[in-house]
């Protein structure tokens, strides 16, 4: 980048778009034009009107994007939220994001929660956390633990599929860390592997499935392997 | 328009991949999102394809993944206009376009001699339809000027290029996305092109 500036908003203030270094936003701050930078902090309250690029996101506060996000490296510890699409290449979120349209990447790590409301693309998907997902989530390996509340997915699609119940808090028992529990909710699971534990949908597809503890599946179609633990129902299994 | 449909599970069992192959393509946008035609079925849930343009789409795609990554093949795929240039010379020299249409198109273009993607396509547009004996110059001339003005949709989409003549006056249209297409009677549909298979030809002939 030649001759980027920094920006730092320290009490309130709109600026225009453009290039800058480094973008540092400790008070209010509204971004008015489409805008690139190598990092982007928030510690405060921020709108960006138009698209933002940018190679490190970092928000502890709360960030408003009307239009669409690009960044290489995303950690969100307070709430973001994008009206249009996002590319976050390599996204943690410990605090919450709102995606308004598609939200696509390479890693995924949620331990907050996350709401999309169009399809969700990773090449690795691994929550701990939330997310209410309102098309298809598809990632190679998605990891998901479920400690608290319903997640819900549309759709769900890879090559291994992991879904389980939250952390215990004494290893190799049953007493579980948070007296509630997670559950899935998902019309479809489609992948290679498929491991399942609290889940609820209406059809399942994969050549390994293997139904843990806890669910309720309207149809599995399997090739290879299917096996179903005894307090699960699965109404109807076909090998095709 | 109606196609022959193929179910996912079908499609897997057919083309031997996998689940995960499947929604990887998908992701790199190997496979076009329009093509996942979601049904419900007595079974629940299911996902269709058009038959003939998946299968073709999946041999393409594993013919060529020995040779180039994933990546290079999405370039390949979409119609989007990479920052590729090249020069007329070197456009008649890989038979993308003959010598004369070039000089049309040079003439009503009034451009530099440097071409990007969307130019090649648009002449290359011309030479097959020319060529081809399906249009005249008149025709060739507002079929450029309706490649120019709508530049910016045909980006990414699946696009098509209708021409139709009724009465002797031709008339040409982009379209897209399209269900289905009607006109009225004594309307004679001169030719549709699909841009993106025009331009994957032309990426194959790049190649």
């Amino acid at each position: 980048m030649t001759n980027a500036k920094k920006l730092i908003i320290n009490g309130s203030g709109s600026y225009p778009g453009g290039e800058y270094d480094k973008i540092s936003i400790r008070g209010e701050g509204t971004i008015v034009n489409d805008v690139t930078c190598s990092t982007y902090h928030v510690y405060g309250t921020c709108e960006v009107m138009e698209n933002i690029s940018a190679d490190s996101v970092k928000i502890m506060g709360e960030a408003e994007f009307k239009g669409n996000v690009e960044a290489n490296k995303t950690l969100v510890m307070g709430t973001m939220m994008i009206d249009h699409q996002a590319k976050l290449k390599q996204m943690k979120i410990l605090g919450m994001l709102e995606v308004g349209e598609r939200l696509s990447g390479d890693t995924a790590s949620i331990k907050g929660s996350i709401a999309v409301n169009g399809d969700v693309e990773y090449e690795t998907f691994d929550s701990s956390g939330g997310f209410e997902i309102k098309g298809l989530l598809t990632a190679d390996t998605v990891k998901i633990l479920l400690s608290f509340g319903n997640s819900t997915a549309d759709e769900i699609g890879g090559s291994k599929i992991t879904v389980k119940r939250g952390a215990w808090l004494i290893p190799f028992t049953n007493i579980s860390l948070s007296k509630k529990e997670g559950f899935l909710t998902a019309k479809v699971i489609e992948g290679d592997d498929i491991y399942l534990e609290n889940t609820t949908a209406n059809v399942v597809r994969g050549n390994r499935v293997k139904i843990g503890r806890g669910c309720q599946i309207g149809l599995v179609e399997y090739t290879d392997v299917f096996t179903q633990d005894t307090s699960s129902t699965v109404k109807t299994n076909t090998k095709r | 328009m109606s196609e022959e449909l193929i179910s996912k599970k079908d499609l897997l069992d057919m083309a031997r991949i996998s689940y995960g192959q499947l929604y990887r393509w998908k992701r790199k946008d190997l496979i076009p999102e329009e093509w996942f035609i979601r049904k419900s079925t007595f079974t629940g849930q299911e996902t269709f394809f058009p038959k003939e343009k998946i299968l073709e789409r999946i041999n393409k795609i594993q013919s060529m993944k020995e040779n180039l990554s994933l990546d290079e093949l999405a370039d390949m795929f979409s119609p989007n206009l990479t920052d590729l240039q090249l020069s007329r010379v070197e456009l008649i020299k890989r038979n993308i376009v003959s010598e004369q249409v070039m000089n049309m198109y040079i003439e009503q273009d009034q451009g530099s001699d440097l071409f990007t993607l969307s130019r090649i396509l648009e002449v290359y547009v011309l030479e097959k339809l020319l060529q081809s004996g399906e249009i005249n110059l008149d025709e060739g001339k507002m079929l450029l000027q309706v490649l120019k003005d709508q530049g910016a949709q045909i980006k990414q989409k699946n696009c098509e290029l209708v021409i139709t003549r009724k009465l002797g006056v031709s008339s040409c249209l982009v379209v897209i996305n399209t269900e289905g297409l009607y006109f009225e009677r004594g309307t004679k549909v001169v030719t549709t092109v699909s841009l993106m298979t025009c331009m994957e030809e032309i990426k194959s002939k790049l190649v």
